[in-house]
């Protein structure tokens, strides 16, 4: 039977459609918690998700150098995909996912704003 | 069938022509506002026809972009019905712009060119920062920069931001995003390259953008709450290439 969170990564990607390639829910510490992949893609391995960390902890110390508040997203634009990278709850975690060009970006945001507390919520602590 | 719903303070209707247009959908957007009801049709990358009760064409464009809330609907479609617009989208969005600009009496933003990629008039790296600046709805700073994280042009609403620190800070940030991406693919035996990298905080969008050939990159910061991710992503792409071909050598 599948944990809670895993179950709602599972619900997230039902609802996003084939708007998707892959998701992970990684810890500050480069350790992913959680994933959930529809290709093979090196960015959800464990030398992506740290490497991902490294992204998403000078995206949040770069808003705070410059007085902007605090990180919401960061997305990033490659070749065939966008790379979003979320922080969820307190910022102990962050939530990366991996969408085709040809996704609607505005409507992934609007998803993944809805899911993160879930996400959140569904973390063991 | 209805394949998307949402609402317009999620996505404007900025963001909803640029979506349909950027991924060439042939779709019927339907949009409900303060009862009014308006209907947008896309076809191989433009919208091609816009009502709003008795009207159609450019002038519903025009008249509901200035709308900031209400839903709207997405259908997939074999044809649209008629074909009223024959401005290319990106026209349409600048048009529209300007006229918001114009109503609510701030300086209004330039008029489009008839090539909107190619205007003559700036030729210089700062003079074209400040031509992108009264483009971009919520502009507040912009550096032209390379990887070395030494800005060689600069421009701020006021002059009253520290570009030089936002330029240490963007190179940085858009510096490890495309090292530790170029890697992870590299590793998997893949070729990719970064466009560009959109850092979203509570008060700000931070947009860092390759120009051509990549030496150098744009980095515009908007005011959250005034601006707007198509037009700020629209804006910068298009000032990108003049950009490029300003830069000496």
């Amino acid at each position: 039977m599948p944990s809670k969170l895993d179950q709602t990564h599972q619900d997230f990607r039902t609802e996003i459609g084939p708007d998707f390639f892959a998701s992970m829910i990684i810890g500050m510490d480069g350790l992913s918690i959680s994933d959930n992949s529809a290709i093979d893609a090196g960015f959800f391995d464990t030398e992506g998700a740290s490497r991902m960390a490294m992204i998403a902890k000078l995206a949040d110390k770069v808003s705070g150098k410059l007085g902007i508040g605090k990180m919401e997203d960061d997305i990033v634009t490659i070749d065939l995909a966008y790379l979003i990278l979320r922080n969820i709850g307190d910022g102990s975690y962050f939530w990366m996912l991996a969408v085709p060009r040809t996704a609607t970006l505005g409507t992934v945001r609007m998803l993944m704003k809805e899911y993160a507390p879930k996400l959140w919520d569904a973390i063991p602590r | 069938m209805v394949v998307m719903k949402g609402n317009l303070r999620d996505m404007g209707i900025a963001d909803l022509i640029q979506h349909n247009c950027q991924d060439r959908k042939t779709a019927q957007v339907s949009i409900e506002h303060s009862g009014q009801q308006a209907v947008l049709f896309f076809m191989d990358g433009n919208v091609v026809h816009a009502g709003l009760g008795d009207e159609a064409g450019e002038e519903v464009i025009y008249e509901i972009l200035k709308w900031e809330d209400g839903t709207f609907e997405t259908e997939n479609i074999i044809a649209p019905p008629a074909n009223s617009i024959r401005k290319s989208w990106s026209n349409l969005l600048l048009e529209g712009a300007r006229r918001i600009d114009e109503k609510a009496g701030q300086t209004p933003t330039p008029a489009p060119p008839k090539n909107a990629e190619v205007n003559p008039m700036a030729t210089n790296l700062d003079s074209i920062l400040k031509d992108m600046s009264v483009e971009i709805n919520g502009y507040m700073a912009s550096i032209v920069s390379g990887m070395d994280g030494i800005n060689i042009a600069e421009h701020s609403k006021g002059g009253k931001v520290d570009t030089e620190a936002i330029c240490a800070q963007m190179t940085m940030l858009f510096k490890l995003v495309d090292t530790a991406t170029v890697k992870v693919a590299e590793a998997q035996g893949q070729a990719i390259s970064v466009e560009d990298n959109l850092l979203n905080t509570e008060g700000a969008y931070v947009l860092m953008r390759y120009l051509p050939g990549r030496q150098y990159y744009v980095g515009v910061i908007v005011d959250r709450k005034a601006g707007n991710l198509g037009n700020l992503r629209l804006i910068s792409r298009v000032y990108g290439d003049r950009l490029a071909k300003a830069i000496p050598g």
